[in-house]
């Protein structure tokens, strides 16, 4: 499973982030937290397949890395089929499941814009495009204009370490 | 007036110039004139050196033109650049402004043929691109559409909707005149640059292989911005 890089700031400056979080993330409850630093290497895609060394995305000019064979469309179907290729399948709970880790694809309309990924805890950690990494609560905190609403959940038998 | 920012390879040239002597100089803007695809050979002059300096001169003649700046104005903000820049002594700046004169100053005759066969001298637009933009409007402008773009896709995931967005595209749209600039923010702060880089040049210096790697896909970019003189 990939993991960010380490945080260390100061609490002013920790301050100054969750704000400007929570500012773009207006669900969000205080009980978030930030847990890497900002980078383009990867994004919420990668993340929640557990790669922190790619930028996932069904580009059609082939930039970003997409699973071979499968189409290169944001629609929600190609998003569940490229995580067919690592295990997964669609299922109807969002809650933590003994065995079972789980990912989350938000869209808005047909368009996937965002992805979520379960912790063991049950509470979901995203990366935010090619900024933070921050864990939060519930599945819907992250439900904002520009990333649409959660639409579809899959899941896979636990391989994490 | 356009400040002009020279790059520092274009300096060092320069810089050289203000050392070779009047015959040099008078052996070089009569190749410039006559055939400037021609390699100069000046007596005490390197065919190296004689080659650079036509070609920096051809540069500043290109980007003179461009900024539409009478010679003194152009030679002297040259020479205050060079001043500022290289801590030339005042005496040689003299020199170094006549000289400069000499070399961009042409004959009226000439001058249709010459335009012709330095435009079809390519090689020489990427250092000419590198004056261009890296004079202050144009770098202040590109500056602020990158900041734009940054703040607007810092939290969108899919590569489509950053190079969609109306700031990238309308650095896109300002052509190859930012290439320099987009490949020094590319080497200092990184970025999707690559879809710009790709529409701008028509090149594609990475392997599919490497399609989502960032730091591959940056390594290939860079190593080809520097082989063609951008960076």
């Amino acid at each position: 499973m990939g993991t960010g890089t380490p945080l260390s700031l100061e609490q002013r400056e920790m301050e100054g982030v969750r704000a400007e979080i929570k500012g773009t993330f207006t669900k969000l409850t205080d009980s978030f937290q930030v847990t890497s630093w900002p980078t383009d290497t990867y994004n919420c895609v990668a993340w929640a397949a557990g790669d922190s060394r790619k930028w996932w995305w069904p580009d059609p000019e082939g930039e970003s890395f997409w699973p071979h064979g499968v189409d290169r469309q944001d629609t929600i179907e190609t998003f569940i089929a490229a995580f067919r290729t690592i295990g997964y399948e669609p299922c109807k709970s969002h809650h933590l499941e003994a065995g079972f880790e789980k990912v989350a694809i938000y869209a808005i309309g047909e368009r996937t814009k965002h992805m979520a990924r379960q912790l063991p805890s049950g509470a979901w950690t995203s990366k935010l495009g090619g900024w933070w990494d921050i864990n939060h609560h519930s599945i819907d905190e992250v439900e904002a204009p520009h990333y649409g609403v959660r639409v579809q959940i899959l899941c896979r038998p636990y391989q994490s370490g | 007036m356009a400040e002009l920012t020279i790059p520092a390879e274009q300096r060092r040239v320069l810089k050289k110039m203000g050392t070779i002597s009047d015959d040099a100089v008078r052996a070089l803007a009569t190749t410039l004139e006559r055939s400037p695809a021609e390699i100069p050979s000046i007596s005490g002059l390197s065919s190296e050196d004689a080659e650079q300096i036509k070609n920096a001169a051809m540069d500043l003649y290109k980007v003179r033109a461009y900024f539409d700046m009478e010679m003194s104005e152009f030679v002297e903000a040259v020479a205050q650049k060079m001043q500022e820049t290289e801590s030339m002594p005042a005496d040689q700046i003299a020199n170094f402004k006549k000289r400069l004169t000499k070399l961009l100053t042409i004959s009226p005759a000439a001058t249709g043929n010459r335009t012709n066969i330095w435009a079809a001298h390519t090689h020489f637009d990427n250092s000419l691109a590198q004056h261009l933009a890296l004079a202050q409007p144009v770098q202040d402008h590109f500056l602020e559409l990158a900041k734009r773009w940054r703040t607007e896709i810092k939290t969108v995931s899919s590569t489509t909707d950053m190079v969609l967005n109306s700031a990238y595209q309308d650095i896109i749209g300002m052509g190859k005149l930012v290439l320099p600039l987009i490949f020094r923010e590319l080497h200092r702060n990184g970025g999707h640059w690559f879809w710009a880089l790709r529409h701008i040049t028509q090149e594609n210096p990475a392997s599919p292989q490497d399609a989502g790697n960032i730091e591959k896909i940056t390594e290939a970019w860079l190593r080809w911005g520097r082989e063609h003189h951008y960076l």
